[in-house]
């Protein structure tokens, strides 16, 4: 059978919906996922709340810089999924949905609850067991979403002073 | 006259004599050439129109998603290889670092021996000459290599390798460092600012923000080329239609772009999208103990190609630097967390040098493809073989001895886990990491093959004056037509090919 990313990527999310049901009434309460300041073009909330929680897990916080939500880091990669291919964004929102599982928390986590309310070492467990992991799709997925986040947060002006990056003064 | 999305708001038909679809290397040579002879000429170009002005913002954040493909997202279909391809009027010579070679002489006797193509190193060299002149392409040595390079000069030179100052297509370069985001100060001399300007002075139309989507076929002739306008605000064709009728049309959208364009068209037979190659770039980055800042001055100025000369059956490598701007240096790094934070905290003393792999040379080296999805996105696949492998086992090594040769305190790997080398003894502990897609940081951006010219129809796509095997006028201009990659940056053996092919898209019109 050929299995294809985009099956794989749409049976892992079933999968782990199915068994999310299952789970709700284990389900603890965590910390409130993310949610968005503005209508989303292309990203559901649920992907939404899964990516800001990436962002955070990659560029965390500390002195002199500004966060990824303060960056808008989510914001911007939803923009950016907009004037991409319509397929291109629906296969981050699938591969973001699918991290969000609590199946995903669970497994790889160590707590049955969505990635955005994990932990902050539960969700670095995830993202490191998704680097190590023999199946190529998640390490793609991960890749990806490294890319995007760090993409958006690392071409704002105000990280400048962090990197000592001195741009030229350029006259109009 | 250049037009774009903003002028181009209903439907219309367009007459003339050439229709050429791309404006970078390929295709603003071969437009300014033919309108310059006085036939009429129309360009189609899916990127938008941008000028210095623009480029003076030095912005990342823009730069990459107005003037990339896919909005700086291309990549194959695995994402094991980033693809960095620019797409503009002025196509790739907009954003590229300006480095220029002329064909090798072992390349092109490669190609005679292996390909059957007959073209010789004194056929093409006044059409490098006429570029070299029109394009200002010389040694470029009026001042010292910025820090970032002369690591590989001081390296280089530690450990008993030739190393040599490149050739760059610039006039006046204010040494500014942005080349891959345009350049501010109108120094560089891509496309946009020469052959371009050129063919619409001599009454080439440009129609950018217009993405040709297929070919139209009839009795063995091209009739007609359908194109879309873009929306430039969401990068998606829009509903406006342009439709093109040309005695003669030259696709020159460059080797993705290209094969897309002929299997869209039904344009399959052959090796169409095949044997696709992308000198696969790996990096390992220096930490010095001293500031490198390697986001000022000429991105690429010294180069080794000593390297080259790889085991028997096995792929060579040469080496340069890369600018080092934070948004793609973040991205290169495949860490997050603290880890990540200290690489950018690092970034000022950092050096990037990349060693850029020489496929289709060593047997069994077929490269990659491009071929369609079923939503018609562009897929390209490019397999990192065990023969790869190796080599990128081989060039980490010797990147890393470079750095610690030049004074590094430290060497970074780009894998997922990165090693960190200190000393010549640590090297060893390369062999820890493994090497492939996925594994670490492997970049393209040097596209080439897929329409590859030649003389037998069952292994080439174009002949020798680049004409379609079976579409008598249609041509193919581009980087795409290379039998093999390089083992040099491309862009001066495109810009030279394009010079060459104009006779023969002029007689054909």
């Amino acid at each position: 059978m050929n299995l294809t990313r985009r099956r794989l990527l749409l049976g892992s999310l079933a999968a782990a919906g199915a068994a999310g049901l299952t789970l709700t009434g284990i389900e603890a309460q965590g910390s409130s996922p993310r949610t968005p300041r503005a209508p989303l073009r292309v990203l559901s909330p649920r992907a939404f709340a899964a990516l800001a929680a990436v962002a955070e897990r990659v560029v965390p916080a500390t002195d002199g810089l500004p966060t990824p939500w303060e960056v808008e880091v989510p914001e911007r990669v939803d923009a950016l999924l907009d004037a991409m291919p319509p397929g291109a964004g629906a296969e981050l929102d699938t591969a973001l949905r699918l991290l969000e599982s609590p199946v995903v928390g669970l497994v790889f986590g160590g707590s049955p609850r969505p990635f955005s309310q994990l932990s902050d070492d539960a969700q670095d467990r995830v993202l490191d067991a998704w680097r190590d992991s023999r199946f190529a799709t998640r390490r793609r997925i991960r890749k990806a979403l490294l890319g995007l986040v760090k993409s958006a947060y690392w071409s704002d002006p105000r990280v400048d002073a962090f990197l000592g990056y001195a741009r030229p003064v350029l006259g109009p | 006259m250049i037009l774009t999305a903003a002028d181009l708001t209903s439907d219309r038909t367009v007459e003339c004599d050439v229709c050429v679809i791309g404006s970078g290397a390929g295709g603003a040579v071969l437009a300014a050439g033919l309108a310059e002879r006085g036939r009429r000429v129309v360009i189609l170009e899916e990127g938008g129109h941008h000028t210095s002005k623009d480029f003076r913002r030095l912005d990342e954040a823009w730069s990459l998603p107005a003037l990339y493909q896919e909005r700086g997202t291309r990549a194959t279909a695995d994402l094991g290889i980033t693809i960095l391809q620019g797409r503009s009027v002025g196509g790739g010579t907009t954003v590229n670092w300006t480095t220029c070679f002329r064909t090798p002489d072992h390349v092109l006797q490669h190609w005679r021996d292996h390909h059957g193509l007959t073209l010789t190193t004194e056929e093409l060299a006044p059409h490098f000459a006429a570029v070299e002149e029109r394009l200002g392409i010389a040694t470029w040595d009026q001042v010292p290599p910025n820090e970032n390079n002369a690591t590989l000069a001081r390296g280089g030179a530690a450990l008993g390798l030739t190393t040599h100052r490149t050739r760059r297509n610039v006039r006046g370069c204010a040494n500014s460092g942005y080349c891959g985001f345009g350049c501010p100060f109108d120094a560089k001399q891509g496309m946009g600012l020469t052959c371009v300007p050129d063919a619409v002075a001599a009454g080439a139309t440009v129609y950018a923000d217009t993405r040709a989507e297929r070919l139209r076929v009839e009795g063995g002739r091209v009739v007609g080329v359908e194109a879309r306008v873009m929306d430039p605000a969401r990068d998606r064709a829009s509903t406006v239609r342009i439709e093109v009728k040309a005695k003669v049309v030259a696709v020159c959208g460059g080797a993705i772009n290209s094969p897309a364009l002929l299997l869209r068209s039904g344009l399959d037979r052959g090796p169409v999208g095949r044997r696709t190659f992308l000198h696969p770039v790996v990096s390992c980055v220096g930490l010095y103990p001293h500031d490198i800042a390697g986001w000022h001055g000429a991105p690429q100025s010294v180069y080794s190609h000593d390297p080259l000369a790889a085991e028997a059956g096995e792929i060579g490598f040469f080496l340069e630097a890369a600018p080092v701007h934070p948004m793609l240096a973040s991205v290169s790094a495949p860490v997050m967390g603290p880890e990540l934070l200290t690489f950018m905290q690092d970034l000022k003393r950092t050096s990037s040098l990349l060693a850029i792999h020489v496929d289709g040379f060593a047997p069994g080296d077929d490269g990659g493809t491009v071929s369609l999805r079923k939503d018609g996105r562009i897929r390209v696949d490019y397999p990192v073989t065990a023969q790869l492998a190796r080599s990128f086992r081989r060039s980490h090594e010797l990147l890393a001895r470079l750095h610690l040769a030049a004074g590094a305190r430290e060497v970074y790997t780009l894998h997922a886990q990165p090693l960190r080398l200190a000393t010549q003894g640590d090297l060893a502990r390369l062999d820890d990491r493994a090497y492939g897609a996925l594994e670490h940081a492997i970049f393209t951006a040097h596209q080439m093959g897929g329409c590859a010219m030649g003389p037998d129809p069952a292994t080439s796509v174009v002949d020798r004056d680049l004409r379609h095997h079976d579409v008598e006028n249609l041509f193919v201009v581009d980087g795409s037509v290379l039998p093999t990659s390089l083992g040099v940056n491309p862009s001066e053996t495109i810009y030279g090919l394009a010079h060459r092919a104009r006779d023969a898209v002029f007689a054909a019109g």
